[in-house]
């Protein structure tokens, strides 16, 4: 067994003992942490497959996500439909936005010093956020639906229902990019050019055209992500970054290129915030979780190195 | 077959193929000489992985020289690197795939090449399930090679196949090539010109940069000058 398959069994063996832990004594605990896990890893799973397959680390993946949100709505406001009906559109249009972006700036960096990827990708995301700015306003906006406040009662434990839609929609993602790396020719082709770029032009694969179609698929799965996420949440142009950081700490800590492993490390994230939110005046030390937790892994990792 | 005409390349400000012509006939043919010759340098550019400063190349009657690696590729140019460069978490049966699957005139055919490449390296086959990164130096070289024949190229190009293997196993890949040259032509650079010698019809012997001699196997087995500046004698 390779040491990616350990760290992944390690790994969701972990957030499971810790879910049957919190079973027991806070339910509520488990059932949040679930849902917040399931916000992460839908996010965190397309930063995983552009970090794996392209090598860049985009720093404008929260501000994508954004705009899909501001899409979604302005689709729905516009033609009166559902956002989860509206996701099909916006994800059209984002895998097109993400090809545009790909093919006018980050594909021209590629062979560039890694800083000089996160200098342009932090400027993507700037240029994003203030554009949605001046044409949007800054003025938070959310559209109100009913099915979102549904509910159900489990015992004296009561919980809101629709948000178990996030967990089963990055399941979805993780279950499309599986069967699309694993099975299509395509597929297969990426994660050979994620592997060894120049081992993979030697055989015979368009690299280029592959990291083209993969920012853009990647883009597109952001686009569905925002749709959903405008039915539960307020949007506002700053409100990416903060999914920015935590992609990239989760796909820190389930290792480049291991995708089920995003899932477990959001377990994890998803689960300690909901433990320490639990606690009595503790909402305001959640977002030090995913501080602690990446600090905790890029020490763990130096360790190894060093050995 | 492939023509090299006058190309120049340069790492830099320093030269590394200094206007170099040179005609791969189909068959067999070696390019020989020690480090930094710029055997690896000729063989980049006919992939188009270095920018030729100045010439042309050309494959079976079509230009290269604005053509990208993968194109080359489908044309029938399949290269062995020197670094095998292979798929390390990927399954051996995961490269063979790979290297059938990415070029338009192999694919149909991909089943049957297969069969073929695992008859000419048996233990492919035994080590299906294995990932290429946790193989031995000469059976990522054979799984190299076997990748290359996946794409059923017209030209194999070989990088120093012996470099790193043992005497023992650079004999069989020879033989093998020897085999080999019956289906498809060949083009190997080396340093191991003695072994060489076997598997190729005729061979250059390069030097900074240049082809100093060139001649039949026969005929640089029994120059002098090859034999005591590449064979040891």
């Amino acid at each position: 067994m390779n040491k990616k398959k350990i760290y992944t069994i390690a790994g969701i063996s972990a957030a499971l003992i810790l879910s049957v832990i919190l079973l027991i004594i806070r339910p509520t605990i488990l059932v949040y942490g679930i849902q917040r896990a399931g916000i992460y890893a839908a996010i965190a799973l397309p930063m995983a497959l552009v970090l794996g397959i392209v090598h860049i680390v985009n720093l404008a993946h929260g501000e994508m996500m954004m705009v899909a949100a501001y899409l979604s709505y302005f689709i729905c406001t516009t033609f009166g439909i559902d956002p989860l009906v509206a996701a099909i559109p916006t994800g059209i249009i984002m895998f097109f936005l993400g090809l545009i972006i790909f093919k006018t700036s980050i594909a021209h960096t590629l062979e560039a010093p890694e800083l000089n990827q996160l200098i342009l990708t932090f400027g993507v995301a700037m240029v994003l956020s203030q554009s949605v700015n001046l044409i949007a306003t800054s003025q938070p906006r959310k559209i109100s639906l009913d099915y979102v406040s549904a509910s159900a009662t489990i015992g004296d434990v009561s919980f809101g229902i629709y948000d178990f839609i996030f967990p089963v929609l990055a399941a979805l993602f993780l279950a499309v990019l599986i069967y699309f790396l694993k099975k299509t020719r395509l597929g297969k082709a990426a994660s050979a050019v994620g592997q060894n770029p120049r081992g993979a032009r030697i055989v015979g694969i368009n690299v280029d055209l592959t990291y083209t179609i993969i920012f853009s698929l990647a883009s597109m799965i952001i686009g569905v992500f925002g749709s959903f996420f405008i039915t539960k949440f307020s949007i506002f142009p700053a409100v990416g970054g903060t999914f920015t950081m935590k992609s990239f700490a989760l796909v820190a800590m389930a290792g480049i290129g291991n995708l089920p492993m995003v899932i477990g490390a959001s377990l994890v994230l998803g689960l300690a915030e909901s433990l320490v939110m639990s606690v009595p005046h503790g909402a305001g030390w959640s977002p030090m979780i995913f501080f602690g937790l990446i600090i905790i892994v890029i020490l763990s990792r130096s360790f190894r190195s060093k050995q | 077959m492939l023509e090299l005409k006058n190309i120049s390349c340069s790492y830099g400000r320093m030269p590394v193929v200094r206007n170099l012509t040179l005609d791969i006939e189909e068959g067999s043919t070696g390019l020989f000489g020690p480090n930094g010759a710029g055997k690896t340098t000729i063989i980049n550019a006919i992939l188009g992985l270095v920018p030729l400063k100045t010439g042309s190349i050309s494959f079976r009657g079509t230009e290269l020289n604005k053509l990208k690696t993968h194109e080359r590729v489908h044309l029938g140019i399949s290269v062995v690197p020197q670094e095998r460069e292979l798929f390390p978490f990927m399954t051996v049966y995961e490269n063979l795939i790979v290297g059938g699957q990415n070029v338009p005139s192999a694919r149909d055919r991909v089943a049957r090449t297969l069969e073929e490449v695992c008859e000419i390296f048996p233990i492919l086959k035994e080590r299906f399930e294995q990932k290429a990164g946790t193989m031995s130096g000469g059976q990522q070289r054979q799984l190299a090679v076997g990748r290359a024949l996946m794409a059923r190229p017209k030209l194999l190009i070989l990088d120093e196949p012996s470099l790193g293997l043992q005497p023992s196993i650079v004999h069989d890949l020879f033989s093998i090539l020897k085999d080999m040259k019956k289906d498809v032509s060949i083009m190997v650079t080396e340093q191991n010109v003695r072994e060489s010698l076997r598997a190729v019809d005729t061979g250059h012997i390069m030097e900074n940069g240049e082809i100093i001699i060139t001649g039949t196997a026969d005929e640089l087995s029994n120059n002098p000058e090859v034999e005591k500046a590449y064979m040891g004698l």
